[in-house]
């Protein structure tokens, strides 16, 4: 009996003697580790509104939103801080890597409403030239087309995009919401959303 | 028999970690019988699981419970990788690695929390602290590694979502080299001290026969002498590659269950370390697993509380139709009718909580008893109730003034 005890005594001496195990967390700011998974945030000139974080968000926090408001498409991507559970999957497949992160942000506390945990950023869209609808976002198209490199003539859309990023083709200037359901021939050399392009191929 | 009185704990107690209900029936201060009620903390798991794909399920899963949060996304993959051949064969030597050393560093920090939690309710709030002490840096480790204290996000179908770094597995050889004595002083501790032996020996017992009778699995089988343990007789990851063994006791009480948990925690060093030494330095992490094919697949994965089982059933598409678990408290918990029976309600407390309950796992449905001729009104019918007595009294109303 006594002799273990003793034994223990050396803990408690030691133990005496020693600053507190806690950290001094309020007083002093807590340091997560480096790969630490945090508070995600979209970084506005990497995105480039591909949804891809939004398919493969397990607990759907991410929302999309496409609404053309005063004559301008717009996709509206929100991260809702409150639903996320910090498992990385957005960061991970992320079509530019860059485009959403997550930081090592621990700390979600907040005095306003729990809907304000949020962050949202907006993404200009091409507009398809035949039903009016938002397309995807000018940075996507712009994306595909630097990646695709000489391919982009597969795709009359993107090609038609690409030639008139670059100065080549006229720019036309579409409303948002404005039908011209005619298929011809012609429909086909227009920037077109899929929908419309399966209508066009199949009619003209 | 008359003068049986029923002692209700719970659902909701401030003795209990989670919602469940015990009735203990007793005579004097003896129980003589005991009634489980679970179904407080049903959340629709499976049925969340069936609207996920194949690559969204391990978060959902990983969420049951926050204590066991590598080994139902272990057990999750392990059954889908079944369809698919067998884990052996498709995930990447280093992902095997990874996965037994987040599962045994699990392992560490789940029975680290047990101990520190029997030493509270027993009034030895020192071992508490000091579990919860040790318990720490190896959450640090975790977060180090995975990111997060708990809930991994490790495993996927096919292989891990995040690498052990080189600079990682000194930190993590330093920790273990740390615990080690800190756990020889905790064994010291509990296992010297009269007043402790006196308090577990004897009490919550389990027999032999009734572990084998009530199918009770993991550390709660192993001490009352049931020689299972799915790391050896179904071995996954990289367990059968590695020299550890399988802690054994024989009278099945309270004490030996502890003293199984603290002999666990040196065997799961040793397989860490182990693990550690052996690892590829390099290679791939991931299968790259893109479909999944037809078929029914189960998983079996030795979690620190007990053999933790899913079952998978597919159809070619992009989510499981079929998805079943049964984690190792359903088995344990039903194990507190033999052990608490008999002893005192001081004991009963302890008795229940000496199986490492875990409610959340458990509940995979709610019931709601039909036959019972008492009427359950929920919030609905009491607003009907109000809203009838309005109409009644408008009825009967004739204009004047009151």
């Amino acid at each position: 009996m006594r002799r273990p005890k003793l034994r223990e005594l050396k803990e408690v001496i030691r133990a005496l003697f020693s600053p507190a195990y806690t950290s001094d967390f309020p007083r002093k700011a807590h340091q997560p580790y480096e790969r630490f998974r945090g508070r995600p945030y979209f970084h506005e000139e990497d995105c480039v509104g591909c949804t891809a974080c939004a398919q493969v968000c397990p607990a759907k926090a991410i929302e999309v939103d496409d609404e053309i408001k005063g004559g301008v498409a717009k996709r509206k991507l929100t991260v809702h801080w409150d639903i996320c559970i910090f498992c990385g999957q957005c960061e991970a497949n992320c079509l530019t890597a860059k485009g959403i992160m997550l930081s090592r942000e621990f700390d979600l506390a907040t005095t306003e409403e729990r809907g304000d945990l949020k962050q949202t950023i907006e993404k200009e869209c091409v507009i398809c030239e035949c039903c009016g609808e938002p397309v995807v976002p000018y940075d996507q198209y712009a994306w595909v087309a630097k990646k695709l490199g000489p391919l982009v003539f597969s795709n009359a859309s993107l090609l038609l995009f690409y030639l008139r990023s670059i100065g080549l083709a006229l720019k036309e200037k579409i409303n948002p919401g404005s039908k011209t359901a005619v298929f011809n021939r012609s429909t086909r050399l227009k920037v077109l959303c899929p929908a419309c392009r399966r209508q066009a191929v199949l009619k003209s | 028999m008359s003068h049986k009185i029923i002692v209700p704990i719970g659902p909701y107690h401030p003795l209990q970690e989670e919602p469940e209900y015990f009735q203990l029936y007793v005579e004097g201060e003896r129980v003589v019988d005991i009634d489980i009620i679970i179904g407080y903390n049903h959340r629709g798991i499976e049925k969340l699981s069936e609207a996920k794909h194949f690559d969204q399920v391990p978060f959902l899963v990983e969420r049951i419970c926050g204590i066991c949060s590598s080994s139902h996304p272990y057990t999750y993959c392990l059954a889908v990788e079944n369809i698919l051949g067998g884990e052996a064969n498709i995930v990447p030597e280093k992902a095997l690695y990874i996965r037994t050393i987040i599962d045994e560093l699990q392992r560490i920090h789940s029975h680290l929390l047990w101990l520190g939690l029997t030493g509270h309710f027993i009034g030895y709030n020192t071992v508490w602290m000091w579990a919860w002490k040790y318990r720490e840096p190896v959450l640090d480790c975790f977060e180090m590694v995975t990111g997060n204290r708990n809930n991994y996000a490790m495993f996927k179908v096919g292989g891990v979502r995040r690498d052990l770094k080189d600079e990682d597995i000194p930190v993590l050889k330093k920790m273990l080299d740390e615990l080690s004595p800190g756990i020889d002083l905790f064994r010291g501790a509990i296992m010297d001290d009269p007043v402790i032996k006196m308090r577990l020996k004897g009490v919550g017992l389990l027999t032999r026969k009734q572990a084998l009778d009530w199918c009770v699995v993991g550390p709660t089988a192993r001490a009352s002498g049931v020689n299972i343990d799915v790391r050896r007789d179904e071995p996954y990851g990289v367990a059968d590659r590695l020299d550890w063994k399988v802690i054994l006791e024989k009278d099945g009480d309270i004490f030996c269950k502890t003293i199984v948990r603290i002999l666990e925690l040196y065997e799961s060093i040793s397989i860490i370390r182990q693990s550690l030494n052996k690892m590829p330095k390099s290679g791939s992490i991931d299968a790259g697993v893109k479909d999944i094919p037809a078929g029914e697949g189960i998983g079996r994965v030795e979690a620190p509380r007990g053999e933790c089982f899913h079952y998978i059933k597919t159809d070619g598409t992009n989510r499981p139709i079929r998805h079943k678990i049964r984690s190792p408290s359903f088995m344990n918990v039903a194990s507190d009718k033999v052990s608490a029976v008999g002893g005192t309600i001081s004991d009963a407390t302890l008795t229940l909580a000496a199986v490492d309950p875990c409610y959340c796992c458990t509940e995979r449905v709610a019931v709601i008893n039909k036959s019972d001729k008492r009427k359950v009104m929920n919030g609905w019918d009491l607003i009907k109730l109000s809203q009838e007595k309005t109409l009644k009294l408008k009825e009967g109303y004739d204009g004047r003034p009151e």
